[in-house]
């Protein structure tokens, strides 16, 4: 017990040195946050990408429209269409920002890991006269929006990330569990196990 | 054999703790505190596997010990993308750390490095858990299934080393 203790402070001393040295790495090499140059870079690497045919006109066509005050809810989702009539301080914000000047494209995807899983979606830049939103939008099958967010450039606040956290429903949550648990923590072991073939 | 039980709970609890901090996001309050306590945890699995270490490092220049480099990059790599995590996890606290008087800073930088070196320590850890497969099973084979085979009880006499 005598000898056990100094070694394990002296081995505890080692990990914590190494933590250090990798920390101050971390520190050095991390690039400050930039928004813009993000998302210029998005935007760029987004060159190889196309658009959801349709997604660019229906964004602009909406954000007009939420800025005169005059959402076309029925060419929403009726999810879509609920969210937006609860927001009008959203809708104020949209319109303070001016009239559209520049839409860029900066990359689509899928909402879920599983392929063929989620659903797809499309990021636009919009700079407005007064500034900047990233926008996120999803076409349903007849052509009417399905998702649609924006959110400013900005770091997110310390309420939005609180907020944001656990806003999931039960279901999306427990599905995402599920998915992330049978993904990472049992597929990834057995593709090392009998693909990789580690060992000790 | 209190030490392989005491790793197996212990390492039970890291894996149980990863899957929970990673999803269901029930609340941030509790990602925060238990990712905190992740911390201490990771240190003393550090400490029970120094033997393994310690041996890995001098051996590593050996002629034909390509599998035990394999070995040392992947724990490595994990041990890397653990602090990373860790540290950008503390500098993104909103809660835990403002609660005891300090107050995260440049979280818009931070919060990115977190989400995506989260997603890498996942990805290390399952390989992880795959290159200590026949310890895992060995373990339980022996303290939950009463039922040791040999090959499982060579893989917790490699790992224990002469620290058992």
């Amino acid at each position: 017990m005598a000898g056990k203790l100094p070694r394990a402070i002296w081995r505890t001393t080692l990990v914590l040195l190494a933590s250090g040295l990798v920390i101050a790495a971390s520190w050095v090499f991390t690039p400050p946050y930039e928004a813009r140059r993000f998302v210029a870079e998005d935007e760029q690497a987004a060159k190889t990408q196309i658009a959801t045919p349709g997604s660019e006109a229906a964004l602009r066509r909406v954000i007009g429209e939420i800025q005169q005050g005059r959402p076309n809810y029925a060419r929403m989702s009726k999810g879509l269409a609920d969210a937006l009539r609860r927001q009008p301080e959203a809708q104020k914000r949209v319109a303070a920002f001016g009239p559209v000047q520049a839409v860029g494209f900066l990359g689509g995807g899928r909402t879920g890991l599983l392929p063929g899983h989620g659903q797809r979606i499309d990021r636009f830049r919009v700079t407005f006269r007064n500034g900047m939103l990233i926008w996120v939008i999803a076409l349903g099958q007849d052509g009417e929006i399905d998702t649609l967010a924006f959110n400013t450039t900005d770091p997110p606040t310390p309420r939005q990330v609180m907020d944001g956290y656990a806003s999931f429903s039960a279901g999306v949550r427990t599905f995402r569990w599920a998915e992330q648990f049978a993904i990472m923590l049992l597929a990834v072991p057995l593709l090392g196990r009998f693909v990789l073939r580690l060992r000790l | 054999m209190k030490r392989t039980r005491f790793l197996l709970i212990l390492d039970t609890i890291l894996f149980v703790s990863l899957a929970v901090l990673i999803e269901p996001r029930t609340s941030l309050t509790v990602h925060e505190w238990l990712g905190l306590t992740f911390i201490p945890l990771v240190v003393v699995h550090l400490l029970f596997a120094w033997q393994w270490i310690a041996t890995t490092l001098a051996r590593l220049g050996a002629r034909g010990a390509w599998r035990l480099r394999i070995n040392a990059v992947l724990n490595l790599a994990l041990f890397v993308t653990f602090v990373v995590s860790a540290f950008s996890g503390v500098m993104t606290s909103f809660i835990v750390l403002p609660g005891l008087g300090i107050m995260s800073a440049n979280f818009g930088r931070w919060t990115l490095l977190h989400n995506e070196w989260t997603v890498y320590f996942e990805v290390i850890a399952g390989l992880h858990v795959a290159m200590n497969w026949n310890w895992i099973v060995g373990a339980v084979r022996r303290h939950v299934l009463a039922r040791p085979s040999a090959r499982g009880d060579a893989a917790i006499e490699a790992i224990a080393g002469k620290d058992a």
